[in-house]
């Protein structure tokens, strides 16, 4: 169980569900989590490869920045979802489509 | 699912060059460390980023709540 290819699995698993999620889902908060599964995902790979194909540690490093830019990015979207509820009433990402100012 | 199936026919027929290294005993200390000597400019600009999404968050989420003035 100690192989690249276990890990990697994972990985897709994990991509393949969020991009689902993302692509079916009607709820934002949902497409959100999506959002966050994916990037898990790549986090996932980044571990994995850094830990198998070389001896530094660069690719943890770079899932915490990773990591780092989701919270911007959950804090940020879910602030914009807020307003979009707050203006249209609704959190559909089909619904939300008017752009009128 | 055919997403996936084609991911993993890659993966599988792929050939990545890997080494057999023993795991560090521990990461924590050198991550810090890293963190704090060759990846500096990037954690400054993390912090940065965080603290404009923090602020940005803030003033999206109140400015809805508040008064319609803005």
């Amino acid at each position: 169980m100690n192989h690249l290819e276990v890990y990697l699995l994972v990985g897709a698993v994990l991509f393949v569900l969020g991009l689902f999620a993302v692509i079916t889902r009607k709820n934002a908060i949902a497409v959100l989590m999506g959002v966050e599964l994916i990037l898990n995902a790549a986090n996932i790979n980044f571990v994995a490869f850094s830990r198998f194909s070389s001896t530094s540690l660069d690719g943890h490093i770079f899932a915490i920045f990773v990591i780092i830019m989701a919270a911007a990015e959950a804090a940020v979207a879910l602030a914009i979802v807020l307003n979009i509820y707050n203006n249209l009433k609704t959190v559909n990402v089909d619904e939300a489509s008017s752009l009128r100012g | 699912m055919g997403l996936l199936l084609i991911i993993g026919y890659v993966m599988n027929t792929s050939q990545w060059n890997t080494v057999t290294s023993a795991p560090p005993a521990e990461t924590v200390n050198t991550i810090g460390e890293l963190l704090l000597t060759r990846w500096l400019l990037p954690f400054e600009v993390a912090s940065i980023l965080l603290l404009a999404a923090l602020v940005g968050a803030a003033m999206l989420a109140r400015r809805s709540r508040g008064g319609e003035e803005a």
